[in-house]
């Protein structure tokens, strides 16, 4: 930042409920808020475990929020005896496409994006035209446009030829913040 | 973004919280398809071992393929919950439609898009299923 180079710590906090348990990882990332125009350069997780550990899914995810695909993830345990390297890139492949893009511009973004891509078509898999088509269907069903406009539908095609769709659903809370009292 | 300032022995201490309104509560598409993969798979268990089954309602089938599109038709990976919720719970396997950052669709199944670390990497993120509790 500024061209310091500083270091940032956060550790996990779990509690009854692990659904609402916080990984060391965004424990850390919170904390760059504090600072202007943030570069992440390197992100190092350890653990007092005798093996290395990743970060797990989410975190991956919500690092490349915050930092490029090529940023390097040192994943070491406790008496970094034994340490692996791995990009974002490397451990989270395919990221979300709007990723980067804020909430008033995402359908600017997705609009000029969608223009662009290749057809989904039975060539892509026996059946996708129908089940690409079918899920497009329940699109408005993800109603509460004004908590987020972009809409998302999924659909699943089963070895019997069934399709099962649904949407997403919505919901305004803050769960996805963190309180550092 | 709140701050709450917390005096204690006349030192005061000065916090921020982060309240993100990034609907956090949201139930993704992807994962909610999850719920109709296992009951279709319990319900091939049952139909097994019972005469009496269900199964018609809901006919035993694996999932092959799934994708996730927004309203313009672009498909996406499913979130990283559902990545997991795929990975975690035997469905590794399904194929995902996924459009990548040039607008090109391929597939890829859904353990693939929660990698190992290469090298000295003892545990996957999966494997953490295969621990027995001490």
């Amino acid at each position: 930042m500024g061209g310091e180079t500083i270091l940032i710590h956060g550790t996990n906090g779990e509690q009854g409920y692990i659904g609402g348990a916080i990984c060391a990882e965004r424990a850390a990332l919170l904390q760059l808020g504090h600072h202007k125009d943030p570069k992440i350069k390197k992100v190092i997780v350890t653990t007092d475990s005798e093996s290395p550990i990743a970060p797990g899914v989410l975190c991956r995810e919500y690092l490349l929020s915050h930092a490029s695909p090529d940023t390097v993830v040192v994943m070491a345990n406790g008496e970094s005896t034994r340490v692996s390297r791995a990009t974002l890139q490397e451990l989270y492949p395919c990221q979300y496409i709007y990723r980067y893009q804020r909430r008033k511009d995402v359908l600017c973004y997705a609009t000029d994006f969608a223009s662009n891509t290749s057809p989904v078509t039975n060539d892509v898999y026996p059946g996708a035209e129908e089940l690409f088509r079918r899920t497009l269907a329940v699109i408005p069903f993800d109603g509460h446009t004004s908590l987020h406009p972009l809409q998302l539908a999924a659909g699943v095609l089963y070895s019997n030829g069934d399709v099962e769709v649904t949407w997403m659903l919505k919901a305004l809370g803050n769960s996805g913040g963190v309180c550092c009292v | 973004m709140l701050c709450l300032i917390i005096c204690i022995e006349n030192v005061s201490c000065f916090f921020f919280a982060f309240l993100l309104i990034e609907y956090g509560n949201t139930l993704d598409p992807v994962s909610q398809l999850v719920v109709g993969m296992e009951r279709r798979r319990v319900q091939a268990m049952q139909s097994e071992h019972s005469e009496q089954s269900d199964s018609q309602a809901f006919p035993p089938a694996l999932p092959k393929v799934l994708l996730m599109l927004d309203q313009f038709g672009v498909c996406h990976a499913p979130y990283a919950q559902a990545r997991s919720i795929l990975t975690e719970h035997s469905y590794g396997h399904v194929l995902c439609v996924v459009h990548d950052t040039f607008g090109q669709v391929s597939l890829h199944t859904a353990s693939s898009l929660v990698p190992a670390p290469s090298g000295d990497f003892p545990l996957t993120h999966a494997d953490f299923l295969k621990i027995e509790e001490d």
